[in-house]
Parts: C-alpha cells; sequence; structure tokens
C-alpha cells in the first residue's frame, strides 16, 4: 500500500472521528478545515509516523495540535484586529460552547462546564470521556504518562462534579 | 463519590457524535489525493547526519593542521603587520570573509551545510600536504581573527536584532528598510522552508511597505496547503507579531535547530548569512504546542556591515 493509499484509507476509517473531536475541542460544529488540515498534515509528515503506533492515536494528537494552533492564530488576529466586531470573529472564542448545540440540556450545561475547565483538565475529559479513549491511547496523544493521565482524569472529574454542584447541575441529574 | 464520578462517565458517555456532511467529506478527500505527499524523507535525515559526524572529523582533522603549522612554521603566526590589522578590521565584526576557504573551521558560521562543504574537501586536506604550510598560515591567521572577533560578534549581532525586533514590533518599517541589504532586498518567508517564490522587497519598498493596500501571495499555509494571500499588514498581523520574542527562551547564533518537520532551508538559500534565531518556547496551557521562532538572516558587505536579508518564521507543523 503506497502513502496516498494509506492516507485515503486513513481518511475513510478515522475522519469521522476527527471530526467529532474536533468539534468537542473546538466547541463548533465548523472545523472541516481543520480535518482537511489534519490530513493534509498527516500526509506530509508519514515519515514521522511510527508504524507501530495507531494511526487514529496519531492523526488525534495532529488533531489536537492543528485545533490549539488554530485557536491560537485566532486569539491573535483579535488581539491584533482594529475592528474586533468583523464578522468572522464576532464574539467566538478559542474554545467556547457556542456553536454547539445540543438538544439535551444537561449535556449542554455539562459541556459548558467542560469548557471552563482548566486545559490540561478539559483535554483528558474529552479524549478519556467524551471520545471513550483508553488511558494508553490518551498518553500517546497527550505525551503524558500513563499514570498522569489516570491522576488527571480523576482530578479533572472531581473538578468537573463540584463545577456542576455550584451550578446546581449536578444533583438534578438522574 | 464513586457512584457520582460514575454517573459522570456515563454522562459524558452519551455526548452525540457529529459526522461531516458526506458531500462535504467527499470534497475533503479529493483535495487530500491532489495535494503533495510526505514533505519530510527519511533518507534526507539520514544524510543529515552522515553530514554531521563527517563534519566533526573534518574540524579534528583542521585542528590538527593548525597545530602542526605552528609548530612548523612558528615565525609565519609571529607576523602582526599593519595590513593584517587592517584586513580583521576591514572582515568586520562576524569575519566570515566573501569567499570563505572551505577549508577554515568558521567559527561565525559553523552551519551544517558549511560543515558539510568543508567535510567534502576533508579528504583533499589530508592529501595536499605540499602546500599546507601556507594553508596553515591562512588558517591559523583566520582562525585568529575569528577567536579575535567571535567575543564580539554576538552582542553586535543581537543587538542589531533586537532593534529589528522593537522596529518590526513598532511597525517601524523606516528602521528595518535602514539595515536592509541594498541590493538582495528583504524576503519574507512564513516557514523555514524558504520558497523560491518567496516575496522580496527592495531595500527603498520597505520602508513603506505597510501602506500598500495589494495582497502577496507569501506562500501557502502549512497544512491547509492554501496560499497566504495577505497584505502586508494582515501578513504582519499574523506572521509578524513580535510579542513572543521579546523576552526569548532561547537566542542561537548560526545554529540551525530542527524543531519541526519543516526542512529548513535558509542555509542553501543565503550559504554565505548569518541567523539569528529567537526561540519562544510557548505556553503552559497549549503545553509548549505553541512554540515559535523567528529568524533574522544578515549577510556581511566587503566592510563587514551586516544588512537584513530574510525574515524566516518558525512555528509548529508537522
Amino acid at each position: 500500500m503506497n502513502d496516498r493509499q494509506m492516507i485515503s484509507e486513513w481518511f475513510d476509517q478515522y475522519s469521522n472521528d476527527v471530526y467529532n473531536f474536533l468539534v468537542y475541542y473546538q466547541g463548533t460544529t465548523d472545523v472541516e478545515d481543520l480535518v482537511q488540515e489534519v490530513f493534509i498534515k498527516a500526509a506530509r509528515g508519514l515519515s514521522s509516523f511510527r508504524h507501530d503506533a495507531k494511526p487514529k492515536t496519531w492523526l488525534f494528537s495532529i488533531a489536537r495540535h492543528v485545533a490549539i494552533d488554530n485557536a491560537r492564530k485566532r486569539a491573535r488576529r483579535i488581539d491584533s484586529s482594529t475592528t474586533p466586531l468583523e464578522d468572522d470573529y464576532t464574539g467566538q472564542s478559542a474554545h467556547g460552547p457556542e456553536d454547539i448545540v445540543l438538544e439535551d440540556e444537561a449535556l449542554q450545561t455539562l459541556y459548558a462546564a467542560i469548557m471552563e475547565l482548566k486545559t490540561s483538565y478539559r483535554d483528558v475529559v474529552i479524549l478519556r470521556g467524551i471520545e471513550a479513549m483508553n488511558v494508553a491511547e490518551t498518553a500517546v496523544i497527550l505525551g503524558w504518562k500513563e499514570s498522569k493521565v489516570k491522576q488527571t482524569y480523576h482530578r479533572a472529574k472531581k473538578a468537573l462534579q463540584k463545577q456542576l454542584m455550584q451550578k446546581g447541575a449536578f444533583n438534578h441529574e438522574t | 463519590m464513586k457512584r457520582e464520578e460514575r454517573r459522570l462517565e456515563d454522562k459524558l458517555r452519551k455526548f452525540p457524535r457529529h459526522k461531516m456532511d458526506e458531500s462535504k467529506r467527499k470534497d475533503i478527500h479529493d483535495t487530500l489525493m491532489k495535494s503533495r505527499m510526505n514533505r519530510t524523507s527519511p533518507k534526507k535525515n539520514k544524510q543529515r547526519k552522515t553530514r554531521f559526524v563527517v563534519g566533526l572529523a573534518s574540524v579534528a582533522a583542521l585542528m590538527l593542521f593548525v597545530v602542526l603549522g605552528l609548530n612548523i612554521f612558528p615565525d609565519a603566526f609571529t607576523r602582526t603587520t599593519g595590513d593584517e590589522t587592517q584586513s580583521s578590521e576591514e572582515s568586520g565584526l562576524l569575519n566570515t570573509h566573501n569567499k570563505p576557504d572551505k577549508q577554515t573551521p568558521n567559527k561565525a558560521a559553523p552551519d551544517s551545510e558549511q560543515t558539510d562543504e568543508s567535510n567534502d574537501h576533508s579528504e583533499e586536506v589530508n592529501e595536499s600536504s605540499n602546500d599546507e604550510s601556507q594553508e596553515n598560515n591562512q588558517n591559523t591567521e583566520e582562525s585568529s581573527k575569528n577567536n579575535e572577533t567571535t567575543t564580539n560578534e554576538q552582542p553586535d549581532i543581537e543587538t542589531l536584532s533586537n532593534k529589528m525586533i522593537d522596529a518590526l514590533d513598532n511597525r517601524d518599517m523606516e528602521t528595518v528598510a535602514d539595515h536592509v541589504h541594498p541590493e538582495k532586498g528583504l524576503l519574507f518567508s512564513p516557514y523555514v522552508y524558504v520558497a523560491d517564490d518567496a516575496v522580496v522587497f527592495e531595500k527603498d519598498e520597505v520602508g513603506s511597505m505597510l501602506d500598500q493596500d495589494e495582497q502577496f501571495d507569501w506562500g501557502n499555509y502549512d497544512g491547509k496547503g492554501t496560499p497566504i494571500e495577505l497584505t502586508p499588514t494582515d501578513f504582519f498581523d499574523e506572521f509578524l507579531d513580535m510579542t513572543p520574542f521579546q523576552n526569548p527562551n532561547d537566542i542561537l547564533l548560526d545554529e540551525v535547530q530542527r524543531r519541526g518537520n519543516t526542512i529548513n532551508n535558509i542555509k542553501d538559500v543565503f550559504p554565505d548569512s548569518h541567523i539569528i534565531e529567537y526561540y519562544n518556547n510557548g505556553s503552559e496551557e497549549y503545553v509548549g504546542i505553541d512554540w515559535e521562532s523567528v529568524n533574522f538572516v544578515y549577510e556581511e558587505d566587503e566592510t563587514g556591515e551586516l544588512y537584513l536579508v530574510a525574515i524566516v518564521r518558525d512555528m509548529w507543523t508537522v
């Protein structure tokens, strides 16, 4: 299988997973361009892919980098813009739940709480919780040790519970 | 608490799965299949490593010749004529010479490519013992000049670059223009792979470049591959924010570090240059992924004056 075929196959298998991850990571469904960027970067960086690694974790790792880079660029453009009310950038923060509309109100509240967590907690909650990645996969994506993943996820869940309780949201869950 | 944690985990698993629109997915797939594959080749990396090893051998050989030369022709090194003094002054702070002798270790520009070149000649050096004494004289004189000037070179290039950072930060392009190479102009590259068709402004254009409303094609966005079509002002806002470099974590002079997967070809494009890199290792919030660099590339004229020939950015790429 040549590189092009491999990327094509990966795209078929994982593009929706990458899309779903980016939706939750960015807080918007408008992430198709980022998905494209992830796969183009993967195609160009194939030589750095360790073939004993899982393509999905590698792609998620690239997706996270792309998302962070995108948020940073967007924040910088907002900072440097002399007309901050331009259509492209009105009110949309680097990470915000504005665009995701979840039918389940409790999930919407939970998602808003996740996005208020500090970055490392948010990362691990999205990967372990929402994306259902296991500890080893999450460790690869975040470049952490597995023990750090476990510990951070545990702390993140506590922080999340605390936040939801403060909002009076968690107790109403069934 | 465990029950609550479990309940929270159950809730997290209930988030709906989002899928791309099928036609959009197909479009992306088509774009992907048309895009260029595998920009970095392992073969090239291997070649670089080999060259580095040979480079070390070459430096060792040259040092040996210098020592031999000192022993055999001690008189040659006690001459300190007015000519030499003048020559040293003329060669400027960085003392790279117009056409550096490939067999001469040049502390001012120990970049990989030049090391490669000297490597290629290391065998010639071993075989050419007839001209040894003359070469040794030159080597030692030049080495001596380099030693004299090395202690001064970094503050000067750094001072000039600090001035460039302040000027760029203030969008004071007149100040930048004062230091631009009169013939080569000033090249801008958004990434360390300097494209053949990178945007270059003439020296007399640089001062007013930010007044232009015209969009330029500055290259292609890494990843997306789409053209970076921006006015100079927009390009500066997006690629030349100097804030991270006001307090850099590292400043490297003529030390090419491969940080991302993008091939750094600055030395190929500007072989006789001095490159100073300002590196910011990124924020804790983004766990260092947002590292970035700006490289100022200078060339010397025959009087040793440094001229800015390129401003090259570097950042995370796959």
